[in-house]
């Protein structure tokens, strides 16, 4: 979910950011500390990078720092995506997927 | 004023300075409209994930640094008694309480601790310092000579936990002012 959304916000992810894109098209709130863990668990498996911005007044004079999905992290995306699929496949029949009841 | 250098200490605990600063900059900017409970919330929230975090990533090379911690911390309690046995002898004679001793023997822990290892260090001083709450206990509530009767014993308590915390905290900042 956090890659998905870094991707979607490109040149703008950053901390406020992500939790607000998660927010809103997940429809559940992260806490920042499990946020911040995350992005250093990704940045440590190399799934994305992170560049510092310029300091702004309404953040007390602090930098923010931007989010970038690396292809490595783009690979992983892709093959979650296929497992998610291959998982999907032979469930179209069940009721909680909106298919006929089997 | 959100952007207190408390917050950013104790951000700085467990992370980098430069992360910190970003994780104060985002806290900052949402606390504008969520307020300063908030804000001082999640502060504390974020500290303690980003202790788990660190702490899971070599759990047991951090539990190995808490019982040297334990150790030396017991060394230096008994190295105090043994510098106050011996003072008179020397000319100088030092009077330590027993509950002086332990607080001393926390600071310097903690110390050492920051200082031989500026980031495990932190986060072993951590699982110590919580580990020590009973053993402190054990210590305090017992019959004399450390025992005692005053009604100060958990604010002792709270001061040796802090003390131990402070060193190690206070040793890491150093390390990494002189690091660059």
């Amino acid at each position: 979910m956090v890659l998905l959304s870094i991707l979607r916000l490109d040149e703008t992810a950053y901390g406020v950011s992500i939790r607000a894109e998660i927010a809103e098209h997940a429809g559940r709130s992260v806490a920042p500390g499990a946020l911040y863990t995350a992005l250093d668990r990704l940045e440590d498996k190399g799934f994305v990078t992170s560049r510092v911005g310029d300091p702004t007044p309404e953040r007390g004079g602090r930098a923010k720092r931007y989010y970038k999905v690396s292809a490595s992290g783009l690979s992983a995306l892709k093959r979650a995506q296929s497992a998610y699929q291959s998982l999907l496949k032979g469930l179209e029949r069940l009721e909680i997927l909106g298919g006929p009841n089997v | 004023m959100f952007s207190s250098s408390v917050s950013f200490t104790l951000l700085t605990l467990f992370t980098s300075p430069e992360r910190a600063a970003s994780i104060q900059g985002d806290l900052t900017e949402e606390a504008r409209t969520r307020g300063r409970i908030w804000f001082w919330s999640q502060v504390i929230r974020t500290t303690g994930a980003l202790w788990r975090h660190g702490f899971m990533q070599s759990p047991l090379a951090i539990l190995g640094l808490t019982l040297s911690g334990g150790a030396t911390w017991v060394l230096m309690t008994v190295l105090l008694v043994a510098v106050e046995l011996v003072s008179p002898y020397l000319g100088a004679p030092i009077n330590l309480s027993g509950r002086s001793v332990l607080l001393l023997g926390a600071l310097l822990t903690g110390i050492i601790l920051g200082r031989a290892f500026p980031v495990r260090g932190m986060y072993a001083s951590v699982v110590l310092a919580f580990a020590s709450i009973p053993a402190l206990s054990l210590i305090l509530f017992a019959p004399q000579p450390y025992g005692g009767t005053g009604d100060l014993r958990l604010l002792f308590l709270a001061l040796a936990v802090a003390l131990l915390l402070m060193g190690s905290a206070l040793s890491r900042r150093r390390v990494a002012r002189k690091a660059g």
